[in-house]
């Protein structure tokens, strides 16, 4: 780096000063800034200059020197600039922890395994939104193509969505694959019927301003609908469950966000406004990147949340072990433990696993702890019981026999082995 | 009477831009309150109530010259308005009237 450079205010701060303030001072502000820095290089020297400069500009990032809230959060509903593609793997980051985070160590939280259940749900129902997302995305790249005169960075814009959607498609070939063709299959008949409708009617409308926007119009309102119905749908499951709270949060999010697609989708009615669209990226991207997570990343994650859950259980266990040699009988309550046996009866320690459940039965006792799998509709009882009958079933996941199994879990249709003593796991639909 | 009140700092803000006549700028303004009041002052608390003296209507502001080392962006010069002056002038009376009324025992 050559001195010049190295006297500069530092860019990146520079940068998100031009990102956040108004433009109707970002001027005047920004010659004050750069002023004040040249002043202080000259008598502070360049370090502490550049210190005092970032100081100033988080001590600018205040009410009345931002620009609208509003703008600085938008969803570019109409441009894929770079920020667009950065968003767009922000949300997928996101949305991947969200799928994973109740089996992740933490404290015990409801809500995880909501949101857990509304990722997944992007992976399964979602799907219905990639055939849309594909046509979409098709529009907006020839739209890109025609249009080159009005936009210098055309031919970069136009590689990386090419780009983009072929790595989507491979990823849909996977799906294609890991499916064996059965779910997918019929879409991308859908497919191959909706895309030469699409093509014949550019070639009819090739004198307008922007001859796609019907088709996007359409499209963003099917879309927009199907995503209704599904949120609707678990909004009524999340209601049924009696999560009146976070179904009540949910609902108010959910109509803000309608209400900003609604306007987004208003706007593409005006063809003049057309720019490139990063809508049809989100509906491929997003279902696909969840159905793969559910697919490949659940399974390792709840065998891990399980065997952490076991091991937090085993100071209980030894507890509840120590009572009924001292005391002659099992406790009644893990409770009972506090008194002299444990100082505080331990968590799973796993966000998805609210608490170790207790039983005494006769001169025995169960202890299990429950985790849920996929959609909210398979839940996993991991249960601790010495009358398990581990030694009797062959291999680790031997078939289940219900006849076999002593400690019936009710609703249960299939049990398995977790290679820690007299734990076994048990799935209930 | 005026309705505006006006804050410790913003009356300090006001009456910078009246001692730097003509001259008043960001830079300018916390320099020569740096130098006369001897305290820290930030760019974005100065900002702050600049604009808020402005949509107030107590001062008004224009752009001026560009110049190599702001970058090539230009200087925005504030000047004190008339009903600004009115303010201050209360403000002023408001003060002297308070400093008149203490007994000459009571700040020995």
């Amino acid at each position: 780096m050559n001195r010049s450079e190295n006297d500069r205010p530092p860019p990146m701060v520079l940068a998100f000063f031009r990102w956040f303030c108004s433009p109707d001072f970002r001027e005047d502000l920004e010659g004050d800034l750069l002023e004040r820095f040249h002043n202080r290089r000259t008598t502070l020297g360049v370090r502490k200059a550049k210190w005092l400069f970032a100081a100033d500009v988080l001590l600018l990032f205040r009410p009345g020197i931002i620009r609208d809230l509003n703008s600085l959060t938008h969803h570019k509903f109409y441009t894929m600039k770079r920020s667009g593609w950065i968003k767009l793997v922000a949300m997928s980051v996101l949305l991947i922890a969200g799928i994973i985070s109740p089996f992740l160590p933490g404290p015990p939280n409801r809500f995880v395994i909501g949101l857990s259940v509304f990722g997944q749900s992007a992976g399964f129902f979602g799907l219905l939104l990639v055939p849309i997302g594909i046509i979409w995305a098709v529009v907006e790249i020839r739209n890109l193509k025609s249009r080159n005169v009005e936009n210098p960075n055309w031919r970069q814009a136009y590689s990386i969505a090419i780009i983009a959607t072929a790595i989507i498609l491979a990823i849909i070939g996977l799906a294609v694959i890991q499916l064996k063709a059965g779910f997918l299959g019929p879409l991308l008949i859908l497919i191959g019927i909706i895309w030469p409708i699409v093509e014949i009617r550019n070639l009819r409308n090739r004198n307008g301003e922007n001859p796609n926007w019907r088709t996007a119009y359409s499209l963003a309102i099917i879309a927009t609908v199907i995503i209704v119905a599904i949120y609707l749908l678990l909004l009524v499951a999340v209601f049924i469950q009696g999560e009146f709270v976070n179904g009540s949060l949910a609902l108010v999010l959910g109509a803000l966000a309608l209400k900003k697609a609604i306007a987004g989708i208003k706007k593409l009615r005006d063809p003049s406004m057309w720019q490139f669209n990063s809508t049809p990226f989100y509906l491929l991207a997003i279902p696909l990147i969840a159905y793969f997570t559910r697919i490949y990343i659940m399974e390792p994650l709840s065998n891990y949340s399980r065997s952490m859950a076991i091991e937090r259980s085993q100071v209980l266990i030894a507890a509840i072990e120590e009572f009924k040699n001292k005391e002659g009988q099992y406790p009644e309550s893990i409770q009972d433990l506090e008194a002299g046996y444990l100082k505080k009866i331990p968590s799973p320690l796993i966000m998805g696993i609210l608490n170790f459940r207790y039983h005494k039965i006769n001169d025995n006792f169960s202890l299990s702890f429950s985790q849920w799998l996929e959609l909210g509709s398979l839940e996993e009882i991991v249960l601790y019981d010495k009358d398990n009958l581990k030694n009797k079933l062959t291999g680790q996941f031997a078939k289940y026999d219900y006849s076999f199994d002593l400690c019936r879990v009710k609703g249960a249709f299939a049990s398995y082995d977790t290679g820690h003593g007299y734990w076994r796991y048990y799935w209930v639909d | 009477m005026s309705q505006y009140h006006l804050g410790e700092f913003e009356e300090v803000v006001l009456l910078t831009v009246a001692i730097l006549y003509g001259e008043a700028y960001g830079v300018a303004i916390i320099d020569e309150m740096e130098k006369r009041l001897n305290r820290n002052v930030s760019i974005g608390a100065l900002q702050t109530v600049l604009r808020r003296l402005e949509k107030k209507g107590l001062l008004t502001s224009a752009f001026g010259e560009a110049t190599k080392i702001r970058g090539g962006k230009r200087k925005r010069y504030f000047t004190v308005t008339e009903y600004g002056q009115e303010v201050l002038d209360e403000t002023k009376e408001q003060r002297l009237a308070l400093w008149n009324a203490i007994p000459e025992v009571a700040l020995k």
